[in-house]
Parts: structure tokens; C-alpha cells; sequence
């Protein structure tokens, strides 16, 4: 994964990261590089780092040691849904709009549509099931169509047609050239990966899949 | 400019709209300050007390059942705003870290959270010197609810502290509650505590002197009311620094200029390299 071009560089290159909690080591000396346009999938056992090494990914937790490098927007999906129970779908986006400093809600719309939940526009997110919890969270992270994508376990309670509708959506974002990262449990989403990196005592082996 | 604007007036509209869909806070503004006066005035001896009043130099006389409902107003409002400034930012945490990342302009964000303190502080001033207006004397009804609104600003600020400091929901509430518990006991002039210097350094002795002269004499410390601004100015930016030491970007983490993309909407980061 490593095509590099002063045009083409990585959208995200994490080099040698570590990180431990406590006496826990987490990760130990992490590798990844994300070309434009590659969907890759990260997966491991429970604990293995993970969630980890995407909220460094993102810049939401320090490494101990080594490098992250981001190159463009980001758009970063928390593994469980991060939203304010006091405020509407709708105040959620719009906050996300002065955050992501976009002109128009337009392509927030769109996505609603894309993952059926339009109507739910003045609920507050307390009153969503968990499922259109999660659409939400999965949203807020697409909704500036960010060049990196960083997704943890983004359809955890989706119906089978929205985790169908949001791999075809993933797959559309990658054809376009977007990066894409996501956490998966599940055997038949390899299919949709260019590479898998199994995270093994701290460190991502690199497996290259042809789709 | 507009940026800054929308920011500001965004999220101090979302945070009053939560306020308002804040069902318990908004049972306990209306129903419990008139409630816990009303306890005062029918609990409380109608026998006059003698106590000394270190803001305006002089002793005052009151009757101890109005004495109690001025300390038991000043008890609720702190409990109420203490209560609903802790709740709205230790729920809105996570929320708000993750609209920081994505470049939520942090001062804005920041200074619309201690509006709302400051609006919802106000609102309950007014009300809680209408409700204590209409149950006994008060000899200056501005300068008291300005008390009340130094007493809310004090335990706004204090919630504003402990909701970006403690892990759990139960630890913030035991922490308000009982801080407001000592606060207002011990200001008690009924109770009539052994004089201790300390007391000058509690949260709510400035606002409790200035609503005492200004409920029962014609004397307004003025200066005292301005402890409480004192207090909640310590710790509205003693929280702010606690949320941007939590949302600092870290070391080892770097945006890269990209040629063919715009420039990074998230993860603020610093040119650093790891150690």
C-alpha cells in the first residue's frame, strides 16, 4: 500500500505507533498507509486496539511513540454513537455545518434520504432507536464528503437494506477517490476491501485482497 | 466573521432549547425554589433575630422565618443552576469534543456555554425575587435579585467546572449538592455560627451578604456582590482551561497540505514530531 506520487501521497500514514494504558500495551510500533481511492479494513480480536488505533488516527488520542500523518479532510465515526441527547437530529447537523464550515445542508439531506431515516429530522437523538442512532453518527462523519474516512464498526445495528445501502455507499466513495478505514467483526464485508490489516500484538499486518 | 457568529449564536440556541427539553430542571426551577421558600416561611419561628451583617458594618433584626427564606432562596437557585450547568456539560462532553475535532470554533463554543450559564442565572434571579417579593418585605428588590444572580453565576460557574472534570453522573450531583449544603448552612445567620474567617472564602458569602442588606436594610454592599462574579469568573475559565486541556491537539499527530484536496475540516494537530 505503499504508491506514492507528489499528487497521490497517503491521505493518512500512521509510522511505528504505540500506545499503552497503563501497564497495558496497546500497540506496539502500528504501520498504515491509505493511498485516495482505497477502501481498507482493519480487523482483530475484542481488545486488540482498534478503536485505539483510529481515535490516533483521527487525532483524538496522543500516540506514546511514533507518527500520524493526515492529508485532507477527515471524517471520523466513533465506534458507539456521540451525539447530544438534548438536541434534534436537525441541531446536530446544523452544528456540524458551522463546524465543517459548509454552505449548505444539501448533501446532509441527501444522505438522510440515502439511509431512510428523512423523517426523523426534529426528533431528539434520545428518542431514536439505536439503529437510526447509529445512521446519525455514521452522517455526521460524511456529511462535508471528506477525502479520509475513518469508520469504527459504522453499521452496528443498521437493518440488512441500510448495511446494504451503506456498502454501496462506501464503494461509490472509494470509485470517487475517497480513503476509507473501517473497523469490521464481519467475514462477508472483505469482499469490499483492497486491503485488510489484521491487528495482532499491537502491530497491523498488511493484507492485500483483489476484489 | 459570520463564521464566528453562527457559531456563537448556534450552539447558545441549541444549549437553552436543551435546557427547556430538561424536564427535571425545569420542575425544579419552577416547583422547587417557591416550594423550599414557602418550607422557610411556614417551618421557621417568627421570633426576631439579631445578626451581624460584615458587608455593611452594622447588626440588622429580622423575623427568623424571613431570614430563612431569603437563605433558603439563595440555597435553591445555587442547587438549581449548580444542578443544570453540571448536567448540560457533562452530557454534552463527548458531543462537544467530537464538534471540536471536526473545527468547531473553540472561543465561540466556549463563550456561548457561559451565556446560557449566564441567561438561565438571570431568569432564575428575576423569578426567585418575584416569588420572594410577593412573601415578605424586601426593602431593595434590584439589588436582591442581583444577589440572586451573583449566586447563580457562582454555582453555574462551579457546575460548568465539575461537569468538564468528574467521570460520573452521581459524583457531580453529590459534589453540587453538598457544597451548596455546606455553602448556605454555614452563611445561615439563624443558625447563628461561631465566627469563622473562613466563611469570607465560600462561594455564596458575597451574594449572601448583599441579598441580607438588601432584603432587610437599606444599605447595598456592592463590592460584596462582586465576590460572586469573582467566583464565577475563576471557575468559568478554570473549566475552560480543563476542556482545552482535554482537547489540545497532541504530539506526534500531523496535517499534511494536501495538493488536490481542501484543508483539513477535522483533527486539529500540531507540525510536532513523536518524542
Amino acid at each position: 500500500m505503499r504508491t506514492e506520487s507528489p499528487r497521490h501521497q497517503s491521505r493518512l500514514r500512521i509510522s511505528g505507533v504505540w500506545k499503552a494504558y497503563g501497564r497495558r500495551q496497546v500497540l506496539r510500533g502500528a504501520d498504515l498507509d491509505v493511498p485516495p481511492g482505497t477502501l481498507v479494513g482493519v480487523v482483530g480480536e475484542n481488545g486488540a486496539g482498534k478503536s485505539t488505533l483510529l481515535r490516533i488516527a483521527v487525532g483524538q488520542l496522543p500516540p506514546d511513540r511514533g507518527t500520524v500523518v493526515r492529508t485532507g479532510a477527515v471524517g471520523y465515526c466513533p465506534q458507539h454513537a456521540v451525539l447530544n441527547d438534548s438536541f434534534t437530529v436537525m441541531q446536530h447537523l446544523r452544528l456540524f455545518q458551522v463546524a465543517y464550515r459548509l454552505p449548505t445542508l444539501a448533501r446532509a439531506h441527501e444522505l438522510m434520504e440515502l439511509l431512510a431515516f428523512a423523517d426523523c429530522g426534529r426528533q431528539r437523538s434520545e428518542e431514536l432507536s439505536g439503529g437510526t442512532r447509529q445512521k446519525l453518527n455514521l452522517l455526521l462523519a460524511l456529511m462535508h464528503d471528506p477525502h479520509l474516512l475513518v469508520l469504527d464498526e459504522p453499521y452496528q445495528g443498521f437493518d440488512w437494506d441500510t448495511h446494504q445501502r451503506f456498502w454501496a455507499l462506501a464503494d461509490r466513495l472509494r470509485d470517487e477517490g475517497r480513503s476509507i478505514v473501517v473497523v469490521s467483526h464481519l467475514l462477508h464485508d472483505l469482499r469490499h476491501f483492497d486491503a485488510v490489516g489484521h491487528l495482532r500484538e499491537g502491530r497491523l499486518d498488511i493484507e492485500e485482497l483483489t476484489r | 466573521m459570520r463564521l464566528r457568529r453562527a457559531a456563537f449564536t448556534e450552539m447558545l440556541r441549541c444549549t437553552l432549547l436543551g435546557h427547556l427539553r430538561n424536564r427535571m430542571a425545569v420542575l425544579l426551577a419552577v416547583v422547587f425554589i417557591p416550594v423550599w421558600i414557602a418550607v422557610a416561611r411556614l417551618c421557621a419561628s417568627d421570633q426576631a433575630v439579631r445578626f451581624s451583617l460584615d458587608s455593611a458594618g452594622v447588626d440588622a433584626q429580622a423575623r427568623a422565618s424571613q431570614v430563612s427564606q431569603v437563605v433558603n432562596a439563595l440555597a435553591a437557585v445555587t442547587l438549581v443552576t449548580g444542578f443544570v450547568m453540571f448536567m448540560e456539560t457533562f452530557k454534552a462532553g463527548e458531543t462537544d469534543r467530537r464538534l471540536l475535532l471536526a473545527g468547531y470554533p473553540r472561543t465561540w463554543m466556549l463563550l456561548a456555554k457561559v451565556t446560557a450559564v449566564a441567561l438561565v442565572s438571570a431568569l432564575l434571579a428575576l423569578y426567585t425575587t418575584a416569588v420572594l417579593w410577593s412573601s415578605l418585605p424586601v426593602s431593595q428588590p434590584g439589588p436582591l435579585a442581583l444577589a440572586l444572580l451573583g449566586a447563580g453565576l457562582a454555582y453555574g460557574g462551579i457546575g460548568l467546572l465539575l461537569g468538564s472534570l468528574v467521570r460520573g453522573e452521581l459524583e457531580g450531583f453529590f459534589l453540587v449538592i453538598m457544597l451548596s449544603l455546606v455553602d448556605t448552612g454555614l452563611q445561615n445567620p439563624v443558625f447563628n455560627v461561631v465566627d469563622l474567617t473562613g466563611l469570607t472564602l465560600f462561594p455564596l458569602y458575597g451574594a449572601n451578604q448583599l441579598a441580607l442588606a438588601s432584603a432587610f436594610t437599606s444599605l447595598t454592599p456592592w463590592s460584596h456582590g462582586l465576590l460572586s462574579l469573582a467566583w464565577s469568573a475563576a471557575t468559568s475559565a478554570l473549566a475552560l482551561l480543563v476542556f482545552h486541556a482535554r482537547t489540545r491537539p497532541h504530539r506526534g499527530c500531523v496535517a499534511a497540505a494536501d495538493t488536490d484536496a481542501p484543508a483539513p475540516a477535522a483533527a486539529p494537530s500540531s507540525p510536532r514530531r513523536s518524542r
